[in-house]
């Protein structure tokens, strides 16, 4: 099942109470049921970078979300130069494998 | 000027996770109940500070969360407060905004609930119910109450203040608020709320960030920069002492400074800093800046409108971490330069505080880079910094490259034109463009594009999100690298395009018996004018295989007389076999194999991309396999490989079996050893394409389980004392793993 962005910042919202070892596992547990990232509805700049950051903390604490071809490019296109460097560095940071 | 002359840009960036760890720490001593959660431990090396770190966020947990739900309660109450102040009155907007805030939290509490969680929620809740019967400017008084005798509840627990907390400090102003309002009090609450989340934040973060940076700084293995991550128990001593005298502890810092050429990646480094550590990078270009730039947004005590020119991302270093860069510094004139001082120094923006979990760096460009735009500096500042020269040629390309492959490695295996464009960049002339990177023209307003870091970057950008077009990629490099790169480029890719697909060459070795493989990959070849010529075989060989060079072994040992195969004609050339009809096999199956396109690819330097086209094919095949377990192509594997037995360059051939072999044995793209370790017992029960059809694999080790998929290993084995060995030495890696059962296992 796929979660939009902008609903998981919003989770992100909703469970960021106590200290990131606490933070994270809730995290996980809101997003049960939860594959992959979706982009349709539009954020800014810092809301994108927050979103994404948020990910990689589950990422190193082990939960993961598929971002398919076409999320990655529409997150990725979603501002240029150095902004767009910025987002990008996020999302291959959250895709690569090792 | 040049500053400090750093080695290797790994230096730098352990001389900047140095300064960033400091600054995480120096943030602990913000609040006497930081302090008293801080991390602390003895002299350690990094995976000494790693268990001291882990065991001391463990044991402060509670008391971290105690402070956080405390300053949550802060700032709740003083955001309300501020709605307050601004019209002496709530109305139906502020009921909803705390209601919402309240059913966020709650909501969050479903999901972890906790005794304390529980008692803010009540608290929330009575707040609410204060709010919508005008019992707040009466509450504030019972608060005030509180505070006077070391205390404050909220929901029915309490909280109890050291002398000098800035919450205690910060939650009398508050509730004063009502009784003695002045105009300038908003802007005021403003400011120290912004101060209380930060606070939270260092609870929240502090430990992650330090943890991430001494991970780094361990992996950097950088033997001249050591980054301490730990609070020594004489320190936090120290600190306490100083509270009681009434004052704030501090480390001295000095902040950094990097000095270097436009686009040497000074702004992709802090940037990598800033993902390491999961925070973000706010980068300023001074240049842009004027006076009010430095301003923020202050309430105006009638309308409630920012009344000053602002940035936004200005406003956001005061309220998330990161690393603040603070760009061509020496762009901007003596009005600006006394701002930056206390920006840099003293983390102030008009008042406000740069988020403590920040490291807030500086950038020039060199005179010499600049002579007409770079302004004089002031002593001040120079005395104050700590300048990092980053104008090294040498260091600035090597290290680049090794961030490139770090950073692209795992894209490059989805995107080819991002791993031949990789591959190009460092590459010497004539195939390459390593000789122009950096190649500043003397006119770069008539030549405006040309190859940076920073302007390679964008065109990996380009690549990336327009996965791998052609087209686009050369119109992006034209524009942001300059026509010279881009033609280049376009001839390399003409070069690439030419050469044998790897199908074409799994095709064709499959027609090829497992023994001539094994019997190449021990031959001497030597390069000639539109083919290869076998100039020598092992000493040996040939002695293994049929007996032939002495006759002295017994003959029930040779290769020949194990054969027990049913292949007449296989029977036939074994018989036969001598190193005549040998040469003559591989020299044919070499210039089939690689010389078939009527262009000799090795006359212009193209073994190493001849090669990376099998090996990528073999580590693609292999590994989306395995990750997404689908059966092993052991057909296209084997022929693969020996198609690599037959390539012609004797030292890449070696390269290019030790990566095939490794790469099944050894999952060479994993660090971790429990990973390695899933994975190779996965290998061991995974199913195999076979000519005989797909079989499943019931191996007791990898070992057994590379023999099943790579089919000609027995031949392989039996006859060449290269691949012997160095199967011998990959078998023996993998045991020692086993036995070490070491967590970090460097596999390359």
């Amino acid at each position: 099942m796929k979660l939009e962005l902008a609903d998981f910042l919003k989770m992100v919202c909703s469970a960021d109470y106590g200290p990131l070892d606490a933070i994270l596992p809730a995290l996980s547990k809101m997003t049960e049921g939860y594959d992959s990232i979706s982009y349709d509805k539009k954020m800014d700049y810092r809301e994108i970078c927050d979103a994404l950051k948020w990910l990689c903390e589950m990422k190193d604490y082990g939960r993961e979300f598929n971002v398919d071809r076409k999320t990655f490019t529409a997150i990725g296109k979603s501002f240029e130069g150095d902004r767009q460097q910025e987002i990008l560095r996020w999302l291959i940071k959250l895709t690569r494998k090792r | 000027m040049a500053g400090y002359i750093p080695e290797s840009t790994k230096e730098i960036q352990a001389l900047i996770a140095k300064s960033y760890a400091d600054t995480v720490l120096n943030a602990f001593l913000l609040a006497p109940e930081l302090l008293a959660t801080a991390p602390v431990g003895g002299r350690a090396d990094y995976e000494g500070q790693l268990e001291m770190l882990a065991e001391r966020e463990k044991e402060t947990r509670q008391d971290r969360h105690n402070f956080i739900s405390l300053c949550y309660v802060a700032s709740v109450e003083g955001e309300l407060m501020l709605r307050y102040a601004r019209d002496r009155k709530f109305d139906e907007g502020d009921v909803r905004w705390l209601e919402d805030e309240t059913a966020s939290y709650e909501a969050g509490l479903s999901i972890s609930p906790s005794q304390l969680g529980s008692h803010i929620l009540k608290g929330l809740n009575e707040l609410l119910e204060d709010v919508r019967s005008n019992r707040f400017v009466s509450r504030s008084k019972i608060k005030e109450n509180e505070l006077s005798q070391g205390y404050f509840t909220f929901g029915g627990y309490k909280w109890e203040f050291h002398g000098k907390s800035p919450l205690k400090s910060y939650f009398s102003f508050l509730y004063s608020v009502p009784r003695s309002f002045d105009p300038g009090d908003v802007a005021e609450l403003q400011r120290r709320k912004y101060e209380i989340s930060q606070l939270a934040d260092v609870a929240k973060y502090g430990y992650d960030i330090l943890k991430k940076l001494c991970e780094k700084a361990r992996d950097l293995d950088v033997q001249t920069v050591f980054v301490n991550t730990l609070l020594s128990p004489a320190f936090k001593k120290r600190a306490e002492r100083t509270y009681e005298e009434g004052k704030t502890p501090k480390l001295m810092q000095k902040p950094i400074v990097l000095s270097g050429p436009p686009g040497v990646g000074k702004t992709a480094m802090l940037r990598e800093i800033a993902n390491w550590t999961n925070t973000h990078l706010f980068s300023f270009s001074m240049a842009q800046m004027d006076a009010a730039s430095f301003g923020f947004p202050v309430y105006d005590s009638v309308t409630g409108s920012a009344k000053r020119d602002i940035l936004d991302d200005m406003k956001n270093t005061v309220k998330s971490p990161g690393i603040v860069l603070l760009d061509e510094m020496n762009r901007t004139g003596t009005d600006i330069q006394s701002k930056l001082l206390t920006y840099l120094l003293d983390h102030k923006v008009s008042g406000f505080t740069v988020h403590p979990l920040s490291l807030v760096v500086g950038a020039e460009n060199p005179v010499s880079a600049d002579p007409y735009g770079t302004m004089t500096k002031s002593i001040a500042m120079i005395d104050r910094c700590m300048y990092i020269d980053v104008s090294n040629y040498d260091m600035i390309v090597n290290g680049w490259f090794e961030w490139l492959e770090e950073t692209y490695g795992d894209v490059a295996e989805e995107i080819p034109l991002l791993r031949y464009f990789i591959k190009f960049l460092k590459e010497e002339p004539p195939l390459g463009a390593r000789d122009i990177i950096l190649k500043i023209p003397e006119d770069p307003e008539e030549n405006p594009g040309f190859p940076t870091p920073r302007s390679i970057d964008a065109v990996i950008a380009a690549v990336i999100l327009s996965h791998g077009d052609y087209e686009t990629a050369l119109t992006e490099m034209t524009a942001n690298v300059g026509s010279e790169m881009a033609n280049r480029f376009a001839g390399y890719m003409d070069m690439i395009k030419a050469l044998p697909k790897p199908e074409e060459l799994a095709r064709k070795a499959d027609e090829i018996y497992s023994l001539f493989a094994a019997i190449a990959i021990d031959s001497d070849i030597a390069l000639k004018p539109g083919g290869a010529q076998v100039v020598g075989f092992e000493k040996g060989l040939f002695n293994t295989i049929n007996g032939y060079d002495d006759g002295t072994r017994n003959q029930a040992n040779t290769v020949l007389e194990k054969y027990t195969g049913k292949d007449e004609e296989f029977r036939k050339i074994l018989a036969e076999l001598n190193p005549d009809t040998a040469s003559r096999y591989i020299e044919e199956k070499v210039r089939e194999l690689y010389f078939s396109r009527g262009q000799n690819f090795f006359e212009i330097g193209a073994e190493a991309e001849m090669a990376d086209i099998l090996l990528s094919a073999f580590q693609k095949s292999f590994r989306d396999s395995i990750e997404n377990d689908r059966p092993i192509d052991g057909i296209y594997l084997t022929n693969l490989f020996k198609a690599a037995c037959f390539f012609p360059v004797p030292v890449t051939r070696n390269n290019l079996l030790n990566m095939m072999e490794r790469t099944i044995l050894l999952i060479p793209w994993l660090d971790d050893y429990s990973e390695i370790n899933d994975y190779l017992n996965k290998l061991c029960h995974a199913e195999v394409k076979t000519r005989k059809g797909t079989v499943k694999l019931d191996e007791t080790s990898p070992v057994h389980a590379f023999f099943k998929i790579l089919s000609a290993s027995p031949w392989l084995t039996k006859v060449s004392k290269r691949f012997e060995d160095t199967f011998k030495e990959v078998t023996e890696l993998l045991k020692q793993m086993e036995r070490e059962n070491d967590d970090e296992v460097r596999v390359g």
